[in-house]
């Protein structure tokens, strides 16, 4: 009896401790966060600053880029800032969380709009948030610049204020290397995708290339959202093919490893999108199995892949070292491919704003901004533009650039080619200027 | 597009999948039977063990610490939620479900603050393809599918033949009269929640070498356990195992032969049509629950 | 005399709305608005859980079916927003006739499984046919689609869309109003206190839970339908099963008052999301403390929601 109560006064005290423990992690998180916010960044500066709203995936499923974009964009601003702001006037950065939600993003887009009056809004990367962000953007008038890869801007979806410069889209990442793939690695294909509209914009560029080239698809793997099990349709990809195109996103390390148990050593070619490995050191237990294969980069995530100065300045700047890994934690690989979107499209914003005399969030200045981006057409590589240069569709609003074919050798991504700009031109009836902006 | 010599992988990977699915729900199985409340937080209970295994294995301490340590951290991280939260409401239905909801929230939160926004992975400590039929498979995941089933099997028979399992059996069936024999209902429970959490942090390390390691990795298991936990008859560890199997080579042969996402719909509505086909079959519609 | 006292209570929080509005700023009449729809889904829910007691799972199903079956109708046939508006009810009424027929008759549990999987089977479908329906991305629909479009260019987007809101708000409450007042909503309850005495007293007790369960649908699947023709964008996630999960919350969190609940409830959490967000960083962790926080007020909060119905002698 006396043992017993000793040992549940051991167990309630044991229990207090820990509850105090767990209170107090939680509290030094929370203190944590407030303190470490770096939700307005910029210059407090006798002019008045331009206000630039970012939406950001800080939780849910796009948490792994959220971090990166915000961390990108954080440096910018501060670059920007050092430099002498945009037009002599500050830039302070307003980020908020947008649960990686359609139903969150659009809120955001209202908040940032409404409660913080910004300038400009950066967009998501997640194409259900951009599609659910857009016409919020378009009714409220405030320019909104996807970081996303997906059509919805370039193919109409959305309206005249919706914009993508810093980054390239799906169909012309497709076009450009498809052909890359056809001719050296084979003409037999089968992918497997996303079911959603990311991977479905796969599918349907690879399909067009296709048949440009007398390349086939032999299979289409379409793999619903959510799933953590994919053994189950391995035995749908077939023995006959040249290669294996995969553009998976989720849980990408459960998929790579039991793949790799599936082919084993007799594996066709391999092509994948970095998408699926973002944010992931390919040293991951599991990652073995990519060995020898090939991908897509946006930005290639080691330096030699790229050498240049101002991708040297870039990685500087944000904290990145030549692996592509944070700095001060090299096992945190960044999202290199796609992050740097994020540091592009805020120069462009300098640019225009520079260019065509904005200051004021009203109609005449906005009418003046959008007829000067529409009308940019190309952008110079640089420390604005690391990734190479780029031309820009007024028509589409969306960027056309150069594209990374890398082979993994060594548990490392090495390049092996580099795609010309007009590799990836495509046509589309789409015509924005056409809509009018008020 | 009938692959039938992929039948036996199908039938294999169906029966893992559905007995790591088993070991996850079983906890959640006996805090339902105990409390009638389904405890929404028993997903992200997972997430810790999978979590707990990575910093173990992190830090160099080995695979096998962590099927220690995971299920006995988790376990007290149950207890203690019961202890702090649910008992303070006598488990009370309405406050219960919206606790274990934002205790759901909180764990997930923590488990990007500790894991980062990014996935981890940890290697299986063996690996050996297992060649069967003209495939292979991976060894680590038959071995974690046998020792699923090995826990899910040690469980029922605890329940059925110890003392403890006939207290929660008492306490399943009616909490008064329980108290009225001068058993304490609440430590009960309090067991109840420490084998559960137990469970689902064995669950979670023994998952942690095949899956990757994600804050949101708790949602998904949550609703597939829940799923076959309902199936299965609420409450019954038995009939948690069948529903699980059943489910997993459910899916799994349907995968063979549509398309991925039109196989995940069929599969459900054949759930669906089985739920309607016993309940409805029974006598006056069993309107009753 | 209580009549009264129940009225007063039942519109309260719409009346503060109506007032407040002259003074309110811009972003608060964006952000009301869009509550305001959101609780008219809110009541849909509690017309189910807490009038019949069923403890659906499977509601975003239904509130997908409005917002398909208008999106859809507006995209594909025409863009007239108040016939999309009647499609969109017209399709959450079939889908939780559908719907209901299974879940009702299995009950309990049972329900509760049956309409999850229903839920999902939606949403894997709505990305199966991703042609169509634009999957989890999702499809714009065309500024003309848009309900308050017409009113805009007098009233200005916010005023139109808070005025509109309001009204369909108004709407909505009264219809709850009335029902609990009426034979069928009291009834409902008999249902979910004592089935079976219902039953021997001669009622078709499968009849009354199928048409609480599509009144329910339709309630739903008018936030739905609206949600889509406000804000121009129909898409998979709303179908997914956290839109199934929180107006569980909202409804616990609103107490058992079935006249004020739902609302109070959506309008607490939702603000409570939306001010953590304006102040930190970790602002999902906030709900999560906010929840538990909720959960145990409301265990120590159930002698005012005594007194409240004693005195007013609102149905809870």
């Amino acid at each position: 009896m006396n043992r017993r109560k000793a040992l549940s006064g051991l167990l309630k005290t044991g229990v207090l401790v820990a509850g105090a423990a767990g209170a107090g992690a939680v509290a030094g998180y929370l203190t944590g966060s407030v303190l470490s916010r770096p939700t307005e960044v910029g210059l407090t500066g006798e002019s008045k600053p331009i206000k630039i709203g970012f939406q950001v995936h800080r939780t849910g499923i796009g948490a792994p880029y959220g971090f990166w974009y915000e961390r990108v964009a954080n440096a910018a601003v501060e670059y920007i800032n050092r430099i002498g702001g945009i037009a002599g006037r500050p830039v302070q950065l307003i980020a908020e969380d947008d649960e990686t939600s359609p139903a969150r993003g659009a809120q955001v887009v209202e908040r940032l709009v409404l409660v913080h009056n910004v300038d400009f809004i950066i967009g998501a990367l997640f194409s259900d948030v951009v599609l659910s962000s857009g016409p919020r953007a378009g009714e409220l008038k405030r320019p909104y610049f996807a970081v996303s890869e997906g059509t919805h801007v370039p193919f109409g979806l959305l309206n005249r204020w919706c914009f993508q410069p810093g980054i390239t889209d799906v169909p012309g990442q497709v076009t450009a290397i498809a052909k890359w793939i056809f001719e050296n690695l084979g003409k037999r294909v089968a992918i497997i995708f996303p079911d959603y509209a990311f991977g479905h914009d796969h599918r349907d560029a690879l399909t067009k290339a296709a048949e440009r080239y007398g390349a086939r698809i032999v299979e289409q793997i379409p793999i619903p959202p959510g799933e953590t099990s994919f053994t189950k349709y391995f035995p749908k990809i077939p023995r006959e093919i040249d290669v294996l195109y995969h553009v998976m996103v989720g849980d990408v390390l459960t998929f790579v490893r039991e793949l790799g148990v599936f082919l084993g050593r007799n594996r066709p070619e391999m092509f994948g999108f970095i998408d699926s490995i973002e944010a992931i050191p390919l040293t991951a237990p599991g990652l073995e199995f990519l060995e020898g294969t090939y991908f897509w980069e946006g930005f290639p995530r080691y330096l030699d892949g790229y050498d240049t100065p101002y991708n040297r300045f870039y990685r500087d700047v944000v904290g990145v070292d030549e692996n592509g890994a944070d700095r001060s934690d090299p096992s945190r690989v960044s999202a290199f491919s796609h992050m740097f979107s994020v540091w592009e499209t805020l120069f462009v914003i300098k640019e225009v704003v520079e260019q065509s005399g904005y200051s004021e969030p009203n109609r005449r200045d906005y009418e003046l901004f959008v007829k000067v981006l529409e009308s940019m057409d190309w952008f110079n590589e640089g420390i604005w533009h690391p990734q190479g240069d780029k031309m820009f569709n007024g028509k589409l609003h969306q960027s056309f650039g150069h594209q990374f074919v890398s082979k993994v050798r060594n548990g490392r991504l090495v390049v092996v080619k580099r795609t010309e700009i007009e590799d990836s031109l495509y046509e589309h009836p789409n015509d924005y200027t056409a809509q009018p902006l008020y | 597009m009938i692959q039938l010599e992929y039948l036996g992988l199908a039938i294999l990977d169906g029966l893992v999948n559905g007995f790591s699915i088993a070991l996850i729900a079983s906890g959640l199985t006996i805090v339902f039977g105990i409390i009638n409340i389904v405890n929404l937080a028993h997903g992200e209970l997972y997430m810790l063990g999978a979590l707990v295994s990575w910093v173990l294995v992190s830090a160099g301490l080995g695979y096998g610490s962590a099927l220690i340590v995971a299920p006995l951290v988790v376990s007290g991280m149950a207890v203690l939620l019961n202890m702090l939260i649910l008992q303070r409401f006598g488990h009370e239905p309405g406050p219960t479900m919206l606790a274990t909801f934002g205790i759901l929230l909180i764990i997930q939160q923590a488990g990007l603050a500790i894991l980062g926004p990014a996935p981890r992975a940890i290697s299986p400590p063996f690996n050996p393809p297992v060649e069967v039929g003209g495939f292979s498979y991976s060894g680590f995941k038959l071995f974690i599918g046998l020792a699923s089933l090995a826990t899910c099997l040690l469980v029922s028979v605890i329940f059925d033949k110890s003392r403890l399992g006939t207290l929660l059996r008492a306490v399943q069936e009616n909490r008064l009269m329980v108290g009225s024999l001068g058993i304490d209902a609440g430590r009960v429970i309090m067991i109840g929640f420490a084998l559960a959490g137990g469970l689902a942090g064995l669950a979670g390390a023994l998952n942690s070498p095949v899956r990757q390691i994600h804050f949101l990795m708790g949602f998904d298991a949550l609703v597939a356990s829940f799923v076959v936990v309902v199936l299965g008859g609420m409450g019954s560890l038995r009939g948690t195992l069948t529903a699980a199997v059943a489910l997993g080579l459910l899916e799994s042969l349907t995968a063979l032969f549509l398309a991925p996402t039109a196989s995940r719909v069929v599969s459900m509505l054949i759930a669906l049509s089985y739920v309607a086909v016993r309940r409805l079959g029974q006598a006056g519609g069993g309107s009753r629950s | 005399m209580k009549g009264l006292a129940r009225t007063i209570v039942t519109f309260s929080i719409p009346a503060v709305l109506a007032c407040i509005y002259p003074i309110l700023p811009e972003y608060a009449k964006f952000f009301l608005a869009r509550v305001m729809i959101l609780s008219v889904y809110a009541y849909g829910y509690a017309i189910c859980f807490q009038m019949l007691g069923m403890l659906s799972l499977g509601h975003a199903a239904l509130f997908a079916a409005g917002m398909y079956g208008a999106g859809l109708y507006t995209i594909y046939a025409s863009p007239s927003p108040l016939s999309a508006l009647l499609m969109g009810v017209a399709a959450a009424l079939a889908f939780s006739l559908a719907m209901g027929l299974l879940s009702t008759r299995v009950g309990g549990p049972f329900l509760t499984i049956t309409t999850l999987l229903a839920a999902q089977a939606l949403y894997l479908v709505a990305l199966h046919f991703n042609e169509i329906t634009g999957g989890e991305q999702g499809i714009v629909l065309g500024r003309e689609a848009t309900l308050v479009w017409p009113l805009s260019p007098w009233l200005g987007e916010s005023d139109s869309r808070y005025l509109f809101s309001l009204v369909t708000l108004v709407i909505a409450v009264t219809g709850v109003w009335a029902l609990s007042r009426s034979r069928l909503g009291k009834l409902f309850i008999a249902v979910r206190d004592d089935e079976e005495k219902l039953e021997s007293l001669g009622y078709n007790t499968a009849t009354l839970k199928l048409l609480g369960f599509a009144l329910s649908g339709v309630y739903s699947g008018t936030a739905g339908a609206l949600q889509a023709l406000l804000y121009s964008y129909v898409g998979a996630g709303y179908a997914g099963i956290l839109n199934s999960v929180e107006p569980v919350l909202w409804v616990l969190v609103g107490g058992p008052l079935i006249q004020v609940g739902p609302l109070l409830g959506c309008m607490l959490v939702n603000i409570i999301a939306d001010l953590a967000r304006g102040m930190l960083r970790g602002h999902v962790l906030i709900v999560g403390l906010g929840l538990v926080l909720i959960a145990f007020a409301a265990g120590r909060l159930s002698w005012a929601y005594r007194l409240l119905r004693r005195s007013t002698g609102l149905v809870s």
